[in-house]
């Protein structure tokens, strides 16, 4: 009787084994629970221990399915976006309008760029300024729990921004384009960078 | 036939299961094996609540700040895990109730029966 409740209670820990230790305890407790309470309801009902605990296993359905289930429970993926989707859609806007911005600033002299001298200096020079532009764009658009127009107004303008310039830089500048990788990932970094100490900072003032 | 009617439990569509589970809290608090129960109770033993959906569809009222679930002690027993429908819950009750009324009406005008039972 009891084999079968924890070889079917260990089959749930296991597809739990993502979950936080103290949340797959609870959960594996309330099922325990759960499951006991059958049990005795079946036994009071005439059945004999094994039957009785077959019968609730049954009830409760395949295991693998439930822990499936309760990692992920119905509705994940949308409270994931309507929770997160603002600044993922804001995060992506900006690195990629900060990498806009460095391929016409290359394009019109501001940044230098010497192929065929030194392609680190290169490298320096590109993550220098789109360090720089990120951290503006941080200052500028800091993450708030609530959307303002303000919000909304620069993620307009950098979708635009950046849906232009993917255009434009695979149309007019391909030589340009092997960098993309590299000012997505310096924003990317410098951009998230940048906002973490921008919340350390404000909340340092609020105190 | 009329016997094979009276008999039979179905067992609940997946929608349908959170709208049930915040009307039996809305009655008041009670730990998952008293939901399941419940619900079976009050409809006549025609719905049959699988466990195996419960406490998913537990989870995901939890998430959406719903119910509320704590731990608690009473006498002897071993501790359980007790959910309490919350004011965002009862608004969801709400708005459920509405939408199922809404449909139930659509399905009995659409066969044959009368189309204000819902709201009467």
């Amino acid at each position: 009787m009891c084999n079968q409740l924890e070889k079917y209670l260990s089959q749930i820990e296991k597809q739990l084994a993502a979950l936080p230790i103290e949340q797959r305890q609870d959960e594996l407790r309330e099922i325990r629970s759960h499951l006991e309470m059958m049990i005795e309801e079946n036994v009071a009902s005439g059945f004999d221990a094994d039957e009785a605990v077959a019968k609730a296993l049954k009830q409760f359905g395949a295991a693998d399915k439930l822990g499936r289930d309760l990692k992920f429970p119905p509705g994940s993926n949308r409270r994931f976006l309507q929770k997160y989707w603002f600044r993922v859609f804001r995060f992506l806007a900006s690195m990629l309008a900060a990498s806009l911005i460095v391929i016409f600033s290359i394009r019109s002299g501001l940044i230098p760029y010497f192929p065929s001298i030194s392609p680190s200096l290169n490298s320096s020079c590109i993550l220098v300024v789109t360090f720089l532009l990120s951290w503006t764009i941080a200052v500028l658009n800091p993450s708030r729990k609530r959307i303002s127009l303000f919000d909304l107004c620069v993620t307009f303008c950098c979708t635009i921004a950046t849906l232009a310039g993917i255009f434009l830089s695979f149309t007019s500048f391909p030589q340009f384009s092997n960098n993309m990788t590299l000012f997505t990932v310096a924003a990317m970094v410098a951009g998230e960078g940048m906002r973490h100490w921008q919340k350390m900072w404000q909340s340092t003032v609020a105190n | 036939m009329q016997s094979t009617e009276k008999n039979s439990s179905r067992d609940l569509a997946k929608g349908d299961i959170p709208t049930l589970i915040l009307a039996v809290l809305a009655q008041g608090s009670c730990h998952g094996y008293a939901i399941a129960r419940e619900v079976e109770r009050r409809s006549g033993e025609v719905f049959r609540l699988r466990e195996g959906s419960l406490y998913p569809a537990l989870r995901a009222l939890e998430a959406d700040d719903a119910i509320t679930g704590e731990w608690q002690k009473t006498g002897n027993a071993p501790p359980r895990r007790v959910y309490s429908i919350t004011a965002s819950g009862h608004k969801e009750l709400a708005k459920r109730t509405r939408a199922w009324k809404q449909y139930a009406k659509a399905v009995n005008v659409l066969i044959g029966g009368k189309p204000d039972v819902q709201s009467a």
